[in-house]
């Protein structure tokens, strides 16, 4: 429990009344400090609705959830909020990067919750820039950069504050196969750096990157099937 | 091509729902420009119709030679008597000269609103209801000579509460009463107090006139009086027409008045123009899909800009129906007190159909500004990617 | 100030609409400061009137008697006289607008402490009737310079020879401080009382320093009582009587003025509010982001404030120096009408009208971004 992540007796429900689904209903899941965890299954199974919930992005309606050393489904959005800015990195299927801004200032986000200094910021932006091997590329704008390097880019935005959790959704779900590897090992590294990674997907192969990986459907882990 | 016009147009508003917020922003920009704009005009307007409606072209006002206005012109007892002889002036039935000898006094009285406004005070003698027809009662009486009582024009009544025909003012130490009040077409003479011009004269201690106006023989005569005049001068005097005098007296004022009117309102026509690119821009941008299918089904790519331009152009004038509504709703009847000859008239303002129209036309105008580019990048939209976007 | 750039990328997001909302931004300042600038300075004439000065006229505006300026001089509480014959005129062509001042210049340099010149100057007008000292502005206008002889034509004031015209010399140059742009040309009294056409010996107005402001109703009452039973009586009133009461003639300005900036504001508030919200339905996703990363509701509607902070600010600054600069020639056009300049109390009024359009309009946006719910956001855009 120190610093993995723990989810007990999870509910999340949505919906009021007669449109009400249990997407979630007392799940119980352990994550190990420094795993890699693939979270599989088909849509519709919860896996977004628990991996929305170990990122800090809702809170559950009933049982605990434990990530970082701290129990977070009892914080008020103000702390929710502090709580993501240090200890969560997320990486989304589309990116989600700021048209407007250049992949420096991007990655910077983050670093403006931080009392840091105009300089150090630049530091740490240089330094993730040089992990995700796009220092060439700092001033280029979003719809200047191909589809893997705007990943990267989201990569480096979610290491820049140097949180332990990294997020990720789908992260290669919209990459061709070889940028998709490239990114992929790119997160093994990280997690061999320490990094402790849930991600979500569809693709097996992606899965193989893992260091473990779990099965949902219809809101219920199956039994875990560990890779090799 | 106008029916295909018409089916694009109400494509287009049918689905204004979306655009509300911007459509409506403009409606209400456009409505600020005309409502400015009218009422400016309509201040203009109304001082113009006051002063222009004063004065006859066959009849002729004197002053001391080189006075800049009534006010300031000073013809003595004596001159003021002599004029009457000067040549080109209209003799009555029973032989003498129509002439009207004036003098002016000032006083201050609170108006309506508390503010203290100038009252001119005109005082006269019989031959002035004999050269001025257009005077009549619409109060009470005609004041009588030698005693001290006045009569108020209809323009003042209604903006000072203490001058009514009943109540007395104090003129330099003495009560004079108001006895009747007058009108006089509608012009400047509406807000002035009239009196006797001997009791007057002698409450203020002064001797001789501000003015002697003139019945001319023809409105040609002018030259003859202006050449009699000229010969003698000792007289001191020179003539003008009477309507031309109070027309060059309320010059500076409508000019500055409708000058202001337009810059204003041309500066908000300005933004008015920038607000409604950007709506109609957006409107396009939003509708952009909507277009290219109906341009890919086959509708002309300039029927598509005419039903563009032509939602500008109605919201436009949705815009200048509700500035002068606006307009009509605040300004209609609103008072006035405008300066002209150190003194001051008071009118009413009043926001004619006309008026109404120059609005509509400046709002039109504004359409055409900002829907004529949004209307043919409509024609031009790139098909095949605003298809996509479906 | 970090998150600066931040919050100006967002503006830029649709660089069309950004443009536009911001000129008819500027527009909106711009006639705030053209109208306002002009209300102002029109009020600070009536409020920089002197306290302790009166104007004793003719109740109807004829010429008063110079004879009476030792009995008002003599009068409890009166400190000096001194009197003015103003009147319009022109120099060579009748749109080049100067102002004469017939004054005596022992008394009036002394007494008028607004128009400022030079002690030479001061001295030649005493010296010889012919020099005048004219407005710096208007001397530039003609390239006047010292000893210059020029031709005044001024139809109010006629003269014995029959014209109306009067040659003067150039003797100095004068600051008219309260309004710099009045074309004043200070003319020797004796000199115009003798040469004129006809009330020699009278003038228009005195002007009368009393010692206590606050005996200003009673000396006005005592000097009036001097002269209620004389050819010419006397109406005495103080200088911002005076002045509020020339003000007063011109109409309701001030209502129109207000009645104007207000309704552009309340335009303007619909449309940089309407364009806010369109921009931020726009951007949805990417405030859900910036949740996301950790920012709290309260920063994430602050950027949207900052945006409107932003737009509304640089339209203020472009359009109220764009009303800088165009006031003084306002001013000039008018002939010295009103002299107009952007006082310092408009251009606060300008900040907070910045302020206060900015916040109104901002505030639904914000609201919903404070209130965006980071799930959702991402689901639905």
């Amino acid at each position: 429990m120190s610093s993995g992540i723990e989810l007990r007796n999870v509910v999340k429900t949505y919906g009021r009344g007669r449109a009400r689904v249990e997407v979630l209903n007392g799940l119980t899941l352990a994550i190990a400090a420094g795993d890699f965890l693939a979270l599989m299954g088909p849509s519709g199974s919860g896996k977004t609705t628990l991996l929305n919930l170990i990122g800090g992005l809702n809170r559950p309606d009933k049982g605990e959830v434990w990530a970082a050393a701290t129990r977070i489904n009892q914080l008020s959005g103000g702390e929710l909020a502090d709580w993501r800015a240090r200890h969560i990195g997320f990486i989304f299927q589309f990116y989600n990067l700021m048209p407007m801004l250049t992949a420096a200032r991007n990655i910077e986000l983050p670093l403006l919750l931080t009392p840091l200094g105009r300089d150090e910021r630049r530091k740490r932006i240089a330094t993730v820039l040089d992990i995700v091997g796009l220092s060439a590329r700092a001033a280029h704008k979003p719809s200047q950069l191909s589809g893997g390097e705007q990943q990267r880019v989201a990569i480096a935005r979610a290491l820049v504050a140097d949180p332990e959790i990294l997020v990720c959704d789908e992260p290669t779900g919209d990459l061709d196969r070889r940028t998709a590897d490239e990114i992929l090992s790119l997160l093994q590294l990280l997690n061999k750096r320490g990094k402790t990674i849930v991600m979500v997907t569809h693709d097996a192969r992606a899965a193989e990157y893992a260091t473990h990986t779990v099965h949902m459907d219809k809101g219920v882990l199956l039994p875990e099937r560990i890779a090799a | 091509m106008l029916k295909q016009s018409f089916a694009i147009l109400e494509v287009l508003l049918g689905a204004i729902g979306q655009r509300l917020g911007s459509s409506l922003v403009t409606i209400v920009g456009i409505a600020g420009v005309v409502g400015v704009l009218v009422s400016m005009l309509a201040m203009a307007q109304g001082f113009q119709h006051t002063l222009v409606a004063t004065g006859r072209a066959d009849r002729a006002i004197i002053l001391s030679k080189g006075a800049p206005n009534e006010s300031s012109s000073n013809l003595s007892h004596d001159v003021a008597i002599t004029l009457g002889d000067s040549g080109g002036i209209e003799k009555g039935s029973d032989g003498k000269p129509i002439v009207s000898r004036e003098m002016l006094v000032q006083l201050r009285a609170p108006r309506r609103d508390g503010t203290l406004g100038v009252v001119t005070v005109r005082g006269i003698e019989s031959g002035a209801i004999r050269l001025r027809p257009e005077i009549r009662l619409v109060q009470g009486r005609l004041f009588h000579p030698g005693l001290h009582e006045l009569i108020v024009g209809r323009a003042l009544q209604t903006q000072f509460p203490s001058l009514q025909p009943g109540a007395s003012i104090i003129l330099q130490g003495s009560p004079w009463a108001i006895v009747g009040s007058f009108a006089s077409a509608g012009d400047a003479h509406e807000s002035e107090m009239m009196g006797d011009a001997a009791g007057l004269s002698s409450a203020y201690h002064r001797t001789g006139f501000q003015s002697v106006t003139v019945a001319l023989k023809s409105p040609a005569a002018l030259a003859q009086l202006k050449a009699s005049l000229e010969s003698n001068t000792s007289l001191a005097a020179e003539a003008q027409r009477e309507d031309l005098y109070y027309a060059a007296r309320s010059l500076v004022i409508i000019r500055v008045l409708t000058g202001i009117g337009l810059l204003v309102g041309g500066i908000m026509a300005l933004g008015a123009v920038f607000a409604s690119l950007n709506t109609m821009y957006a409107a396009v941008a939003s509708q952009a899909s909507l277009i290219a299918t109906l341009r890919a089904i086959g509708f002309n790519s300039f029927a598509v800009s005419v039903a563009v331009l032509s939602e500008a152009l109605l919201l436009g004038v949705a815009g200048a129906v509700l500035g002068a509504l606006l307009a009509a709703l605040f300004f209609n009847g609103h008072a006035l007190g405008m300066a002209s000859n150190q003194a001051q008239i008071f009118y009413v303002i009043q926001i004619t159909p006309r008026l109404a129209l120059t609005g509509v036309g400046w709002a039109l105008a504004i359409g055409i500004l900002g829907g004529l580019f949004p209307a043919i990048r409509a024609a031009r939209l790139p098909l095949a990617e605003a298809l996509r976007a479906l | 100030m970090k998150y600066l750039f931040l919050v100006w990328s967002g503006l830029w997001r649709r660089r069309t609409r950004t443009i536009l909302t911001l000129l008819s931004a500027v527009v909106a300042f711009f006639l705030f400061g053209m109208l306002e600038g002009v209300d102002s300075s029109i009020k600070q004439l009536v409020g920089i009137a002197h306290l302790d000065r009166l104007y004793t006229a003719n109740t109807a505006l004829l010429p008063l008697p110079m004879a009476y300026l030792p009995e008002i001089e003599k009068m409890p509480g009166v400190t000096s006289v001194t009197y003015v014959n103003a009147g319009l005129g022109s120099y060579q062509r009748p749109a080049n607008q100067v102002a004469i001042f017939a004054v005596d210049p022992a008394r009036y340099f002394a007494m008028i402490p607004e128009v400022v010149t030079t002690g030479d100057a001061k001295a030649a007008m005493l010296q010889d009737r012919l020099n005048v000292v004219v407005a710096r502005p208007l001397a530039k206008k003609f390239g006047w310079t010292p000893g210059s002889r020029i031709v005044l034509h001024v139809p109010a004031m006629p003269r014995k020879d029959g014209t109306a015209d009067w040659p003067v010399v150039i003797a100095g140059f004068c600051d008219y401080t309260t309004a710099p742009d009045t074309p004043v040309v200070l003319l020797n009294f004796d000199y115009f009382d003798a040469a004129r056409l006809k009330d020699r010996g009278t003038v228009q107005r005195f002007a009368v320093k009393i010692r206590d402001p606050a005996q200003a109703g009673t000396v006005s009452a005592a000097i009036d009582a001097l002269f209620v039973n004389s050819p010419a009586a006397t109406q005495t009133e103080t200088e911002k009587a005076f002045a509020q009461a020339s003000i007063s003639q011109i109409g309701d300005i001030d209502f129109l003025v207000d009645a104007i900036v207000g309704a552009v504001f309340f335009t303007l508030l619909l449309l940089v509010g309407n364009s806010l919200m369109q921009s931020f339905r726009e951007r949805i996703r990417e405030f859900a982001i910036l949740k996301t990363i950790g920012f709290r509701d309260g920063t994430v509607a602050g950027l949207v404030i900052g945006e409107a902070l932003l737009l509304c600010g640089l339209a203020g600054v472009i359009g109220l120096g764009l009303a800088r600069l165009a006031l003084p020639g306002l001013g000039r056009a008018s002939g010295g009408l009103f002299p107009a300049y952007l006082s310092a109390s408009v251009v606060a009024a300008g900040v907070g009208c910045v302020l206060v359009v900015s916040f109104v309009s901002a505030l639904a946006p914000a609201w919903k971004a404070h209130r965006l719910a980071i799930v959702d956001a991402l689901v639905a855009h």
